[in-house]
């Protein structure tokens, strides 16, 4: 068995107000969305995430309040790919500290992954907001 | 054109998938959850299969584990965000035929894809050409003779799927399969009408290749007259 990494508190009280910690790979995430389906459907994906990650979080929260682990891990997996995919790389990297840490760490410390996770994707959710509403308006939309 | 089903519980990933698989002009049937997923797989004869490791209800391993252990060669590719060395072995192991991690590249997944179905021998080439008829998948461009005609998209993939069988009868319930996704028939002659009208196109512009009624068995394009038709 490989031995749990430590908790990084350093992760779960990140402040930032960059998208996510890691601007070059949010912005390289967008416009690969935009190639791919243009500004229209990185809108979609970015509104599916926006609808998905609080229902996934609240549902860690909720595993977490009733000392489920599992499904803490869980929620932290199911969130750690789309994360990845729009480029919220510390908020990815919160979910894999998460999943890796709730079956065995202390709840406070879980707790304050969780919290920072929460904070990391709302972050990140604002700037994904603030980057397609100006590329609507450089594009008359 | 290949007939794919897609096991993904995050919407984000099922949305984005779906996409890139139907510009590739595939035909993709999507579930969330673990026991409709396994059911489907085990149910229908698909081209390929993708799956999620992480699902609601149970793992995407054991689905692609249970297929080869009855016997399945059904390709499968892994989708999941763990990317560890342990992980993909073991998912390989499992009986999975590729392991793609997320975050992708969507030209990367597509390309995967592409080399998935075509151990099922689905042709996959980008663009399909029977006597001065050419389709386009990527852009859905067809030209006859070297001029652009304009196709519905149903018509586009009726044709589409016509060439990749050429010289083949095409059976009713085969078409409503592969290109209306319909695994039942609806009971209408939705398959005759568009095979008429298609045919009126063809014939419109002057194109080779003719698309024979094959009675009691379906329908053949080909470039040779010998057929019932």
């Amino acid at each position: 068995m490989q031995p749990a990494e430590p908790l990084d508190h350093s992760d779960a009280q990140h402040t930032s107000s960059d998208p996510s910690g890691d601007a070059e790979a949010a912005t390289g995430a967008l416009e690969r969305l935009r190639r791919f389906g243009g500004n229209g459907f990185a809108r979609e994906m970015s509104a599916i995430f926006a609808e998905q990650a609080p229902e996934q979080l609240a549902a860690a929260r909720a595993a977490a309040a009733r000392d489920d682990r599992e499904a803490v891990a869980h929620a932290a997996h199911g969130l750690r790919g789309s994360c990845a995919q729009l480029g919220a790389v510390h908020a990815a990297r919160l979910c894999k500290a998460l999943e890796t840490q709730a079956p065995s760490g202390d709840l406070p410390a879980i707790m304050a992954l969780l919290a920072g996770l929460e904070h990391a994707t709302a972050s990140h959710l604002e700037w994904l907001g603030r980057e397609l509403d100006e590329s609507n308006l450089e594009r008359g939309q | 054109m290949a007939r794919l089903l897609v096991i993904e519980d995050d919407r984000m990933f099922a949305t984005l998938i779906s996409r890139a698989l139907r510009e590739e002009g595939h035909v993709t049937d999507v579930i969330g959850e673990y026991a409709e997923g396994r059911m489907l797989a085990f149910v229908h004869d698909y081209d390929g299969i993708l799956i999620d490791v992480g699902l609601p209800g149970g793992s995407g391993l054991s689905i692609a584990q249970e297929l080869r252990k009855e016997g399945r060669m059904t390709p499968i590719m892994m989708l999941t965000a763990n990317d560890s060395a342990s992980d993909i072995i073991r998912g390989l192991d499992t009986g999975a035929d590729d392991y793609l991690t997320k975050p992708f590249e969507i030209d990367v997944f597509k390309a995967r894809v592409r080399a998935l179905v075509r151990r099922t021998g689905v042709r996959t080439v980008e663009s399909l050409a029977i006597g001065g008829v050419v389709v386009e998948r990527g852009t859905y461009r067809v030209t006859i003779n070297g001029r652009k005609v304009a196709f519905t998209p149903k018509e586009f993939a009726l044709l589409a799927y016509l060439i990749q069988r050429a010289d083949q009868v095409v059976t009713r319930s085969e078409l409503l399969e592969k290109v209306w996704d319909l695994t039942f028939d609806p009971g209408s002659n939705v398959v005759d009408v568009h095979v008429a009208r298609l045919r009126a196109k063809l014939r419109e512009h002057g194109a080779l290749p003719k698309l024979l009624t094959v009675r009691g068995a379906g329908f053949m394009l080909t470039l040779g007259d010998d057929a019932a038709g």
